[in-house]
């Protein structure tokens, strides 16, 4: 490399020099003249070769990747939908109510269990509801006890995934006034009102999993797990909520009564 | 016999000599350059969407979490794009008759994904799996920037191999709580003594792995 620089250098001298015959070009026996061009041609071949064919074939390789398109199948789609009837390994449901937050349909249901797992359940606020079909009632098919233990990891999961999911519109306290509802989107239901305090979980499940009313269906984004998991927070919510009320109960009344006919409208 | 060369010969024989070897390291230095500039990385590039949207709007003003929409980015290799219902979750309903919006409906109602175009595009012989970065404190901005202030996303980081590198062999400096990953406003290197001494009881309590197994070719060419 050096010494093609330094070739180059001396023949461009050369040319200002006045015995152009005398040149540098005579300090190399001719013979080997062919001999440098065919390696000084091989080197860029080699650059090109480096520079441009082989890297586009590594960096892209005709292999399929999360969310890139294919020409192999007709609708360009390289992740393929599921075939009809087939589950995949690991995505069998076999716990209906751990995966649909219905009552499995048998008489023996833990609906009357005196000791119901650790997180707070409905029917708390029970002293001061005057509605007659309210709770588990009003929701007949819903569980009513959480189909898995709720442990403070739990809950903390539970309180991750409804600040991700949920605040956009229930707002960080589940009053219904998040940031979308602001936005013009139609308003969310409280937790916090008397409706939602006397729903089993298994009606959150239902309403996170399928959707319900405006709400749209968050299945596809939420993990089963995780949908309990924010249910165990909106309980938690719901308790800590519930205790500033005695101060100021007509005004939390008055702004709970509009979403809790929306809400009860919706539910046909 | 006379003499074939001047006298003066000898001096340009030196300067070529010099000449040739500055005139090599300039190269080379350019050569350099031009392979970290943008121009060939890609970063700084601002990429047209077929929808224009605006992390800006969405991560800054509304206030969105990143996992909203990239669900799996805790969980596997890909971040996740989100599905078009994603979009239509608010979408139905907010700027629902909005002609920038159209795409998504069409999309929606024909099932026929968006075809976003990639912003970050890793080559295909280096492995990347955003879970195991953001499980062990490192913070989406440290590489994709303040996503919150990009009203059109950009590659934010060159994605070179010596940009990986800078981290994997000094991962202290990069660190942060895995509370904060998601944070936008969070620092995306730690600079000063105490920050980096952070990022140092931070890898030991993550257990990040030392910077021989996080170099080791076969980490990210696997």
């Amino acid at each position: 490399m050096l010494a093609m620089w330094k070739f180059e250098r001396q023949k461009a001298e050369g040319r200002k020099q006045k015995a152009a015959s005398t040149g540098p070009r005579a300090l190399l026996p001719a013979a080997h003249r062919p001999l440098r061009a065919f390696f000084c041609l091989l080197l860029c071949a080699y650059c090109l070769l480096a520079a441009a064919a082989c890297r586009r074939d590594m960096q892209d390789q005709p292999k399929m990747k999360p969310y890139r398109s294919t020409v192999f199948f007709k609708d360009r789609l390289s992740s393929r939908q599921l075939v009809e009837g087939t589950v995949p390994r690991g995505f069998l449901k076999t716990d209906t109510e751990f995966f649909t937050g219905k009552k499995a349909g048998r008489a023996s249901l833990p609906a009357n269990n005196p000791q119901p797992p650790a997180g707070p359940q409905p029917g708390v606020a029970s002293a001061n509801n005057a509605s007659n079909v309210s709770g588990a009632a009003a929701y007949p098919d819903d569980v009513e006890v959480f189909p898995l233990p709720v442990t403070k990891e739990v809950v903390e999961r539970g309180k991750e995934r409804y600040e991700i999911f949920c605040t956009v519109c229930h707002g960080p306290t589940g009053n219904g006034d998040g940031m979308i509802v602001r936005r013009g989107f139609r308003r969310a239901a409280s937790f916090n009102d008397d409706r939602l305090r006397q729903a089993p979980v298994g009606h959150f499940f239902d309403a996170i999993t399928n959707g319900w009313g405006a709400m749209p269906a968050y299945a596809p984004q939420i993990p089963a797990q995780d949908r309990w998991a924010i249910i165990a927070y909106i309980r938690a919510l719901q308790l800590s909520q519930q205790s500033q009320q005695p101060q100021a109960q007509p005004a939390a009344a008055a702004a709970s009564a509009t979403p809790a006919t929306q809400s009860g409208g919706q539910h046909q | 016999m006379p003499q074939i060369f001047h006298h003066s010969t000898n001096a340009l024989a030196k300067l070529t000599i010099y000449g040739a070897v500055f005139i090599l390291v300039a190269l080379l230095w350019v050569t350099a350059e031009l392979n970290r500039s943008s121009w060939n990385t890609g970063q700084w590039v601002e990429r047209q969407q077929p929808v224009q949207f605006s992390h800006k709007h969405h991560v800054g003003d509304d206030g969105i979490d990143c996992r909203y929409c990239h669900t799996s980015v805790e969980t596997a290799a890909s971040a996740g794009l989100p599905a078009t219902t994603t979009c239509m979750n608010c979408h139905k309903q907010i700027w629902a008759d909005s002609p920038y919006l159209e795409p998504v409906r069409e999309s929606f109602r024909t099932g026929k994904p968006i075809e976003w175009i990639r912003v970050h595009d890793l080559p295909d012989f280096a492995y990347f799996n955003h879970s195991i970065h953001v499980n062990k404190g490192v913070g989406c901005s440290t590489c994709h920037g303040q996503v919150d202030q990009m009203p059109i996303a950009y590659q934010a980081s060159t994605l070179q191999m010596e940009w990986c590198l800078g981290c994997h062999r000094n991962p202290e400096n990069f660190v942060r709580p895995k509370e904060k990953v998601f944070d936008m406003q969070w620092r995306q290197d730690n600079k000063s003594k105490e920050e980096i001494a952070e990022g140092r009881s931070l890898v030991t309590k993550y257990h990040i792995q030392p910077p021989n197994v996080l170099t080791s070719c076969s980490t990210c060419h696997r």
